[in-house]
């Protein structure tokens, strides 16, 4: 019972897992500017693959694997929420503009973020 | 099953390389690379070389990128 | 035409290639002629001879060593190739980057590279001096120092890390992986062995295995010291920009 518990929590915490990075890979493609796109991306990191190795540390049953995943998972969380905000950061100083829904008044021409980005 | 992991990164690899064949911009080209010697990494721990897969990660995906990168930023960034 | 000769030349290459990966014994049959003397040796004798358990650590630093030797001064030959050419970092004429770009460090950057810069110097530290029982060693250790010491360069600037690491420390530091096959092999000379030698027939069982301990530790914390300060040298004399 116990087991199967386990291995339920697991097999939950992978599948959200899995779903950040389907959700960040499409932002990828989809979004129309950098920082939507770095948006996107740093969420694959921190929470796809942070949720992926909390499901394998719980998958270990806590043993000294499973610590070594955790501090994984934490160095992962660390590390790419900061690059996150240095690229957003640097793309912002070197004067990207954010993207804006466009004016009600050029209805037919694109985003110029879009372009620009 | 891990056959297949292997057959994946090892497309992976040709497209990388193609890619930094490809690349006119020379900044991506090296961010292209690095990814490149990330996947080798992981082929070297595949074909059990955890020696070299330290080697590759470490000088390949960190230090030559940022010599890279610092060249790059110091000359011109466009391939002709 | 010119294409068509190019393709010709690839499409001859390919065949010759093809034909000789072809004729090749398969991959990791023990029967293979390369598999049937060095390998055994190295698999049921290396750890007694080699003097680590990792018997890549073995043979990378005892049988193979003179090869070894040749990379260690290779990347010193490479680090005196760039400060050839660039000038090496200096207090007075140079500044850098970080300084001169006009946007300054982000207070979560720096906090967070001030948070994993111990973690990085420790996991290389531990992977120099555990070489020889797992994976790792002196290079990896070192490039993971090496790169430590980059961002931190990258991220507080090159005038914090020449307040660092001092010109009169990094000098000596920089010879220290061909010093150390240096003395190693003189050891060898001093009991009357060749040079870089790890048997010494004069000394007991347990002697020779601390001996030979105590040199493979010497050389890999070498390598090490010496690759991670030759990455940070060449990244300094590359990073530095002059002042004028």
């Amino acid at each position: 019972m116990f087991e199967i518990v386990l291995n339920s929590i697991t097999i939950i915490l992978c599948c959200i897992g899995i779903f950040f990075f389907v959700v960040g890979t499409v932002g990828l493609l989809r979004l129309p500017d950098a920082f939507s796109r770095l948006h996107a991306t740093t969420k694959c990191d921190t929470l796809g693959a942070g949720s992926i190795l909390v499901g394998l540390a719980v998958y270990e049953r806590g043993n000294f694997d499973s610590a070594k995943l955790l501090i994984l998972a934490f160095l992962v969380l660390v590390t790419s929420s900061t690059t996150g905000h240095a690229l957003a950061r640097a793309a912002f100083k070197a004067g990207l503009k954010p993207w804006r829904k466009e004016q009600p008044s050029f209805p037919e021409e694109g985003s110029e973020g879009a372009v620009e980005a | 099953m891990l056959w297949r992991l292997d057959i994946i990164l090892l497309l992976f690899l040709v497209a990388t390389a193609l890619g930094v064949y490809v690349t006119k911009d020379l900044m991506a080209a090296s961010i292209i690379f690095s990814a490149y010697s990330l996947t080798m990494a992981i082929v070297w721990q595949q074909l059990s070389a955890p020696d070299l897969a330290l080697t590759e990660a470490a000088v390949g995906a960190g230090v030559t990128t940022v010599l890279f990168l610092i060249t790059i930023s110091k000359t011109v960034r466009r391939e002709d | 035409m010119r294409k068509f000769l190019i393709f010709l030349c690839l499409a001859i290459c390919w065949v010759v290639f093809l034909s000789a990966v072809v004729e090749m014994p398969p991959f990791g049959d023990p029967a293979n002629i390369t598999n049937r003397h060095v390998v055994p040796r190295y698999l049921e004798e290396g750890v007694e001879e080699g003097g680590a358990s990792n018997i890549v650590t073995g043979i990378i630093l005892n049988y193979r060593g003179y090869d070894t030797m040749g990379e260690v001064t290779v990347i010193f030959t490479a680090l005196a190739g760039v400060l050839a050419v660039l000038k090496r970092e200096d207090v007075k004429t140079s500044t850098t980057m970080v300084a001169t770009s006009p946007v300054g460090p982000s207070l979560i950057v720096t906090t967070v590279v001030k948070l994993l810069i111990p973690f990085i110097v420790l996991f290389a530290v531990y992977t120099i001096l555990h070489g020889d029982v797992s994976p790792g060693g002196g290079f990896q250790g070192g490039a993971v120092f090496g790169a430590s010491m980059i961002h931190y360069t990258l991220i507080f600037g090159l005038l914090t890390y020449m307040r660092k690491i001092r010109l009169a420390v990094k000098v000596p530091l920089e010879s220290a992986a061909i010093l150390s096959f240096a003395i190693a092999g003189f050891i060898g000379l001093f009991f009357g062995q060749k040079f870089l030698t790890f048997l010494m027939p004069a000394l007991s069982h347990e002697a020779q295995y601390l001996l030979r301990h105590a040199m493979l530790l010497l050389i890999e914390v070498g390598i090490g010291v010496a690759t991670g300060i030759i990455f940070g040298s060449i990244f300094a004399s590359l990073e530095k920009v002059e002042r004028i």
